[in-house]
């Protein structure tokens, strides 16, 4: 898949992650990269800005073993462009599988 | 790649961002090693998934910059605003064309030497068969060269440097060729790696 694409979209993958449930870090590495190859580290810059932008807020958990974990939660702003995001990635792939439905046609 | 290195590397790379930031980014990464490391993963594995912390890190001072000019702080002047911003846009370039300079310093230097043996191989051609027909010419008229062998002399040493010359250019367009080839290649590498 193009890394262009990719990037576009790997936002959208966070958002809808964490309209789920919480998740730390490293969570959303392991569930994005189950589906999608990416470089994993892009993925924490990609946080940072999402922090920045207000789309979700950070807190402190402890684990059971270890250092405690940073875990990220949307916020009301965060749900908000998620669901105007989502509406529009559906749209689209409805309208990218319509069109190549039909090329394929003989 | 150790984790002591690739945080060193990440590091040296965030310097133009102030330090609670950089301690704070440097955190999130040492979390990653540690949570990966958890799952049995090796540092190598762990590295090679994150990608380059050079490139990561240009992501976030680009980040950074233009957020300074977004969202300015009370008393911030407008000099540093634009300071910001112009470095941001300087970054955001260098990932676009990915280490510019890195990139086109063995490019370029590859092109001039060869550019440089295709003159040698251009002009030792032209001087051999300038000589060629000094010999030719000279030999029929008698005016240039003292003696008929020192034109036939002439003449067929001019012919076998030509020959010679001919040989090489064409091994020297092979080579070119390849070079063009493995330039691209070597670009389009240097490409995938800024993507990714």
């Amino acid at each position: 898949m193009s890394t262009q694409l990719k990037k576009g979209t790997l936002e959208l993958c966070v958002l809808g992650v964490l309209s789920r449930a919480d998740r730390y870090g490293y969570e959303l590495v392991e569930i994005i990269s189950r589906h999608i190859d990416i470089s994993e580290g892009t993925i924490y810059p990609l946080l940072r800005r999402c922090l920045n932008d207000g789309l979700f807020d950070s807190y402190l958990k402890e684990s059971d073993q270890g250092p405690p974990r940073k875990y990220y939660r949307l916020t009301d702003r965060g749900k908000t462009i998620y669901a105007a995001q989502r509406l529009e990635w559906d749209s689209f792939s409805a309208s990218m599988n319509r069109l190549l439905k039909e090329v394929d046609q003989p | 790649m150790t984790e002591h290195d690739y945080l060193n590397e990440l590091d040296s790379a965030l310097t133009a961002l102030p330090k609670a930031q950089r301690d704070d980014i440097l955190d999130d990464y040492r979390s990653h090693f540690y949570e990966a490391r958890e799952r049995g993963k090796s540092d190598d594995e762990i590295t090679h998934a994150l990608g380059s912390p050079k490139v990561i890190a240009r992501t976030f001072v680009a980040d950074y910059h233009f957020n300074s000019w977004q969202s300015p702080v009370d008393g911030q002047s407008l000099g540093s605003r634009f300071f910001h911003l112009s470095r941001g846009l300087l970054v955001l370039l260098s990932l676009l064309f990915f280490n510019f300079f890195f990139i086109l310093w063995p490019v370029v230097a590859g092109a001039m030497m060869l550019f440089a043996a295709w003159v040698v191989i251009a002009v030792t051609g032209l001087i051999s068969v300038i000589f060629a027909v000094i010999g030719l010419v000279g030999g029929v008229s008698g005016l240039v060269l003292p003696n008929l062998s020192a034109q036939f002399s002439l003449f067929f040493y001019a012919v076998g440097t030509g020959l010679l010359a001919a040989m090489t250019g064409y091994a020297l367009y092979q080579l070119s060729q390849l070079a063009i080839r493995g330039i691209l290649r070597y670009i389009k590498l240097n490409i995938k790696l800024i993507a990714a």
